[in-house]
């Protein structure tokens, strides 16, 4: 029992921590100190209403990190590629619910969705795997946006 | 080999009791299983860990039904009766505990390997976003209530049944605990940024879970192969074993004794020597027999 007293103290003390969950690599940290956010664009997925979406999406994430976006344009998999290996922070971009980086990076809910033949595609913000602390802001932003809040 | 019906009177309470703690077993573990399957998310180690939940059912469904078949009696087709179930059950529950260990091991070798990050969402709560390893992490800390309380019950009752079965239950449920709280370290770890810390806890508990594993089913194959009877948890011969072999080894000085054990039963057989009439048993003297009722038969072959 003495187990599940340490435990419990534990999870208390990481309660008291503001800061949890962290990010393995600190990308939120090095956002809000750095005041940039290297952003990746997919260009084809980026016409009409979409685009508006992700600007005002970019422009939400401005106010709460304080940090503006650097946008860079790209094909698909080299900016995942690049996402993966910390060289950017967020790539926003349509992604199916059953593609091969849906494991490789943190597919955050989409701002929006719709339909090819079976397939689902959402325009997802997409950030590097075990950044939870970023993930946390950017699906907040995502709820925040499709609630109208 | 006995062909009563029933089991020893000496053992029918404690194995009534353990067989009621096994149904609160089953039923506790079931109720992890569910809280584990709902808050598992994206993390490997809360995967792993479920598995071994599930994995954890199998000794005590295996122990219910050895206990039920060991108290039949002798039939047509089973001339020497059941007591052999429960050496089968414990070789199954033996290869789950190696199994899950294995599992385990593998698992975070390769999260380690791989120097796997791990995300961990949020959900919305009532306009409250909540990270959910704080479910992950209630989920474990849950999960490691059961099994440390049932572990530490059973194994009192293992040892006055002389029970493997029951002894390598309360292994698994101690292996479950131990899971639950590298799984916690693991997740909390995670939310402080070490991506390592998940993967190495569970690594360090596999390497002691597949150790008991092994141990366990070394004796199981052992008893299955007709090999001395063995004290429970350790690879060496019982103290009622022994004791048995030096009483009859004082009673039949130029004979060779040969033991074996089925179940939670030792069998002699004096080799050289033809029983002395009106040779019973049950009226042996045995100094150091801590539990008669083990000593289930003694064979003669001239």
């Amino acid at each position: 029992m003495k187990g599940n007293a340490g435990l419990l103290a534990a999870a208390l003390l990481l309660a008291a921590c503001g800061s949890y969950p962290r990010d393995i690599e600190g990308t939120r940290d090095r956002v809000e100190a750095g005041r940039v956010i290297r952003v990746g664009l997919f260009p084809g997925s980026l016409a009409g209403p979409d685009r508006a979406m992700a600007a005002v999406y970019l422009s939400r994430l401005s106010r709460a990190t304080g940090a503006a976006p650097r946008i860079v344009m790209g094909a698909g998999e080299s900016l995942l590629a690049r996402l993966e290996a910390g060289e950017l922070d967020l790539v926003i971009g349509e992604i199916a619910a059953d593609s091969p980086w849906i494991d490789g990076v943190a597919v955050i809910e989409p701002l929006s969705e719709h339909r090819v033949n079976d397939r689902i595609i959402g325009l997802s913000p997409m950030a590097r795997n075990g950044e939870n602390r970023w993930v946390m802001l950017l699906e907040r932003e995502v709820r925040n946006m499709r609630s109208g809040g | 080999m006995s062909e009563r019906k029933g089991h020893p009177q000496a053992i029918r309470e404690d194995l009534r009791r353990a067989q009621r703690l096994e149904y609160w077993n089953i039923g506790w573990s079931l109720s992890v299983i569910i809280a584990m399957g709902f808050a598992m998310g994206g993390s490997q180690a809360m995967k792993t860990a479920w598995v071994e939940d599930t994995l954890g059912l199998v000794p005590p469904i295996a122990f219910l039904v050895a206990v039920r078949y060991e108290a039949r009696a002798a039939n047509r087709r089973y001339h020497y009766g059941f007591d052999r179930v429960n050496g089968l059950g414990f070789l199954i529950a033996a290869v789950a505990l190696a199994a899950v260990g294995l599992l385990l091991f593998k698992d975070s070798l390769t999260a380690l390997i791989a120097a796997e990050h791990v995300t961990i969402g949020s959900v919305r709560i009532w306009d409250q976003d909540v990270w959910l390893g704080w479910f992950m992490l209630a989920a474990q800390a849950y999960a490691t209530i059961p099994p440390l309380i049932i572990g530490h019950k059973e194994l009192p009752l293992a040892t006055r049944l002389h029970d493997k079965l029951l002894h390598t239950d309360a292994l698994m449920n101690k292996a479950n605990w131990q899971t639950g709280i590298a799984g916690f370290l693991g997740v909390a770890g995670l939310g402080l940024g070490f991506w390592w810390a998940d993967s190495l806890a569970a690594a360090i508990i596999a390497l002691s879970i597949i150790s008991d594993g092994w141990n366990a089913l070394r004796i199981a194959t052992a008893e299955l192969v007709d090999g001395i009877p063995y004290a429970l948890g350790a690879n060496r011969l019982s103290d009622d074993a022994k004791a048995v072999a030096a009483a009859l080894q004082k009673k039949f000085p130029k004979c060779r004794v040969l033991m074996r054990e089925t179940g939670r039963y030792i069998r002699a057989e004096v080799v050289g020597a033809t029983p002395p009439r009106g040779f019973d048993v049950k009226r042996l003297e045995i100094e150091g027999l801590q539990d008669p009722w083990r000593l289930d038969s003694v064979a003669f072959r001239p």
